[in-house]
């Protein structure tokens, strides 16, 4: 372990003497500065700020993965190739542990580039925050300092509902099962789709909720609705109903909100039961067909860390996604010369970028009502493909952390954490395996 | 003891093969080619061998940096791959490994630090081998900025670093000064002295001569021969007399009598020792003139003609003896080279020294090997008592 350590720091010192570390430091650090700076948006400061937070880290973050992956691939090929590896491997080190030495070491400078980005990008908008006036700013820094935590409603899969129906179509009708074919199917998804976000002419609709915790006596729960309608300038009324098992007298809030904004109704802290669990219900007054959409049509927001500790965790989530990126990288540069490495690993970062695009390709088909063997071996590849990318898939945090939402780490751990952490082991101990198996004096494999 | 270390060499290999492939898996060069290597624990080995000829590669495979393609190979007692041995064998590469961006002393204490010494071991080791080197001035200037000697100085430095038991150094006085050699050269009998095992490759025969125990001399990836250096450089084809000067007369006498009176079994016979460099060339020229396939260097084949100014061509053309002394070393070197200078002196001393002359010998060089050579320890032969009669018998004819 000692060794590692020095392997690491080794690594580190090199990097900043050849100057890897400042041109890695300035050019995320200007990168972001100069973004921050150059978006412009609606000229609202809490807008400003979440579009100006949002863009710049997206970006400036694109950026550091990819230089990361390219000072990786660069330490580990240039010193095979001017063999100072051999000096280190006639030392009483295993190839092991040079590998993971350096593997810490990059990932130190990626965290520290990571700091670096964080700090400036924060630096950004406490000077920006200065060419607005007081009240702004204040507005501003409430929605920041303290992270809020988003609640969103406990649905059914929509899968399940079609299944549902269609047994119902099959045992109410004289429709045979292995009549029930891709048109009905389809027909039948759309009809569930509609309905899941459909509210019908002066007809209302609930929504179940399961908080993350009870509030506390004075804290702010906030609840976040939005939808459209066909005339977008006529306010629509009505009036929203918290009510949940055992709880004697029902919340209600009486609103009038236009179509395609968002709209706040503050909840008192004492109206949510204890157990977190209660329903929602909108019942409007003479409304038009109205629809809430899936991702931003009903929330629950309450107050939940503050800014300092949602920025730690982005900066774990992030150091995590890194440090697979340092390994990518690593693994590339034992495995293949410096231009096809970088090359090779920059091809697949951008791949995982569009990874969401393949995942939708794939979702797509496994929607469909029956399968081929095309579409099986279609769906197979894709999914493969996904695996592939996945792991280099960034945390989908920016976007949480730029409108001072609370960043749900254990959710983020469970859906993102598996799948970056099989693909790390697995890149490390292909990289470690290719580093010990291979003659120092060969170019490729 | 003795035959522990007969059973369990420093290096032991065995039909070592080294064959390197392309991408494809095609053959490629044949480096190695069937290599015994023995090295026994606390001598000095030599690697000899043209450029090409597969030293340092062996040198790789001793490392585990490459591994062999057949054969067998164990460094001290265990695999080469082994991370263990590591810790008792210091290595000093062809060229310099180290990092140029780190100061002399920087490297030294992360070296240091991986070889798990302590933080006043490495201080004080660190101090006590740039003295050594002669780098103390520099110890905190970075190795990129060192000419190429300091670099193989520093590079020493680390080998030694961990007081190794067996020490690797890949060409160790290439690139230094006469006086950094002398030191390098020094430095390995004091280590040799102390018991550690020491292997080396040189093309500086001379180095080689002065301090290994042994040699191996590679050509084209074979073993062309093997052995101690007494043993190789021994002539046993002929005969060498030493005695102190005597005038023309005498010599001519002692003559007579050595090839006509004296009974042959009271004459002193002993066998003349080559230099190592004669030795080297003429396994060379050899495996040349048999067209011997190696994979590194050929002997070249002098200076381009284009390059060659008038000067030499006329005195090449209207000096017959030039032409054909360099000619009887070899036809291909040139005579204004380093090495044919080198070679010439040795043809001519070795030459004198065994009679084989056959111009008639002028006096300047009857005088240089009368005289007490510069190196008589290289011709003496060990019965004391017979060479003395010889020595007797001349000069009572000297006075006669
Ligand atoms: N990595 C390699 N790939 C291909 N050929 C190599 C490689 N390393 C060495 N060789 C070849 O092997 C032969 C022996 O090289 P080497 O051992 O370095 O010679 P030397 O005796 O001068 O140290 C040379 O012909 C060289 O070209
Ligand atoms: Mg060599």
């Amino acid at each position: 372990m000692r060794k590692i350590l020095v392997i690491a720091r080794l690594t580190f010192l090199l990097a900043l003497r050849n100057g890897m570390v400042w041109g890695t430091l300035g050019l995320t650090a200007g990168t972001a500065v100069f973004i921050f700076f150059a978006s412009t948006g609606d000229n609202v400061l809490l807008n400003e700020l979440k579009l100006r937070i949002h863009y710049s880290y997206a970006l400036s973050y694109s950026l550091l993965t990819l230089i990361v992956i390219s000072i990786s691939c660069f330490t580990v090929r240039s010193q095979i190739d001017a063999r100072q590896i051999h000096l280190l491997t006639a030392l009483p080190i295993s190839r092991r542990d040079i590998w993971i030495g350096k593997w810490l070491g990059l990932t130190l400078i990626a965290a520290l580039a990571e700091c670096v980005l964080i700090v400036v990008i924060f630096l950004s908008s406490s000077v920006y925050c200065r060419s607005y006036s007081a009240e702004e700013a204040k507005i501003a820094k409430d929605n920041f300092l303290f992270a809020r935590y988003e609640n969103k409603p406990v649905t059914v899969a929509i899968e399940e509902k079609i299944s549902e129906r269609i047994e119902t179509l099959v045992r109410e009708t004289d429709l045979a099962r292995n009549e029930v074919n891709e048109k009905i199917w389809n027909s039948i998804e759309q009809q569930v789709r509609r309905e899941h976000q459909l509210v019908p002419t002066n007809g209302g609709k609930s929504w179940h909720f399961k908080i993350k915790r009870a509030p506390r006596e004075g804290e702010k729960v906030d609840l976040e609705f939005r939808f459209y309608a066909e005339n977008r300038r006529t306010p629509i009324q009505g009036t929203w109903t918290l009510s949940a098992p055992g709880k004697v007298e029902a919340f209600t809030a009486d609103f009038s909100a236009l179509p395609y904004e968002f709209n706040t109704i503050r909840i008192p802290a004492e109206q949510i039961p204890a157990s977190g669990e209660f329903d929602l219900r909108f019942n409007g007054k003479d409304n038009p067909e109205v629809i809430f959409g899936i991702k931003t049509g009903v929330r629950i927001y309450q107050t939940d860390v503050t800014l300092l500790v949602n920025i730690i965790k982005a900066f774990c989530a992030q150091l995590i996604h890194l440090s697979v990126t340092a390994a990518v990288g690593l693994t590339a540069g034992v495995a293949f010369t410096f231009s096809v490495a970088s090359f090779f690993s920059i091809v697949l970062y951008l791949l995982s970028l569009s990874s969401g695009f393949f995942a939708g390709v794939a979702n797509e088909l496994t929607h469909r009502f029956s399968f081929d063997l095309m579409d099986r071996i279609g769906i197979g590849i894709i999914n493969f493909g996904i695996w592939l990318t996945k792991g280099l898939d960034p945390p989908d945090i920016i976007a949480s952390l730029s409108s001072g939402i609370s960043i749900p780490i254990h959710q983020l751990l469970l859906q993102w954490g598996p799948g970056i952490f099989i693909y790390g082991v697995v890149v490390a101990l292909l990289g470690i395996c290719l580093l010990t198996r291979k003659e120092l004096d060969k170019i490729l494999i | 003891m003795g035959t522990d270390t007969e059973k369990n060499p420093v290096i032991g290999g065995i039909g070592l093969e080294k064959t390197f492939k392309d991408f494809w898996g095609r053959k490629k060069v044949a480096a190695l080619k069937n290599v015994d290597i023995t090295v026994k624990d606390g001598s000095v080995f030599g690697l000899l061998g043209p450029n090409g000829a597969g030293k340092s590669t062996l040198i790789k495979l001793i490392l585990g940096h490459l591994y062999p393609t057949r054969g067998r190979l164990s460094v001290l007692g265990k695999s080469p791959r082994d991370v263990s041995i590591k810790q008792r064998i210091g290595y000093l590469p062809e060229r310099s490994y180290l990092y140029a961006n780190l100061t002399a002393a920087e490297t030294l204490s992360y070296f240091g630090a991986i070889l798990d010494l302590s933080k006043d071991q490495i201080a004080s080791r660190s101090a006590q081998l740039l003295e050594m080197v002669g780098l103390e001035t520099v110890r905190n200037r970075r190795i990129g900025e060192f000419s190429h000697g300091m670099t193989r100085r520093m590079g020493l430095a680390q080998a030694l670093l961990n007081d190794p038991e067996l020490l690797i150094l890949d060409e160790p006085t290439a690139g230094l000064d006469p006086v950094g050699c002398r030191e390098v050269k020094d430095l390995i009998v004091t280590l040799g002295k102390r018991g550690k095992t020491i292997l080396l490759t040189s093309h500086l025969l001379a180095d080689v001569e002065d301090v290994c125990d042994e040699i191996l001399l590679l050509y084209g990836g074979t073993v062309q021969s093997c052995g101690s250096v007494t043993d190789l450089l021994q002539d046993h084809e002929k005969t060498c007399l030493e005695f102190p000067k005597v005038s023309e007369q005498a010599l001519a006498s002692a003559m007579n009598i050595l090839t006509e009176e004296i009974p042959r079994d009271s004459v002193s016979v002993s066998s003349p020792s080559e230099s190592l460099e004669a030795h080297f060339l003429k396994v060379v020229a050899k495996s040349n003139a048999e067209n011997r396939e190696t994979a590194g260097a050929r002997m070249g084949k002098g200076v381009a003609e284009y390059l060659q100014d008038n000067d030499y061509e006329t005195r090449y053309h209207t000096d017959p003896a030039a032409a054909a002394e360099t000619a009887a070393v070899t036809n291909r070197i040139d005579p204004n080279s380093k090495l044919s200078e080198l070679t010439r002196d040795a043809k001519a001393k070795h030459e004198n020294l065994t009679g084989d002359q056959t111009e008639t010998p002028d006096h300047e060089a009857l005088q240089y090997l009368v005289e007490p050579g510069p190196e008589p320890s290289a011709i003496t032969t060990h019965e004391e008592g017979i060479r003395k009669n010889v020595l007797d018998k001349l000069a009572d004819d000297g006075e006669n």
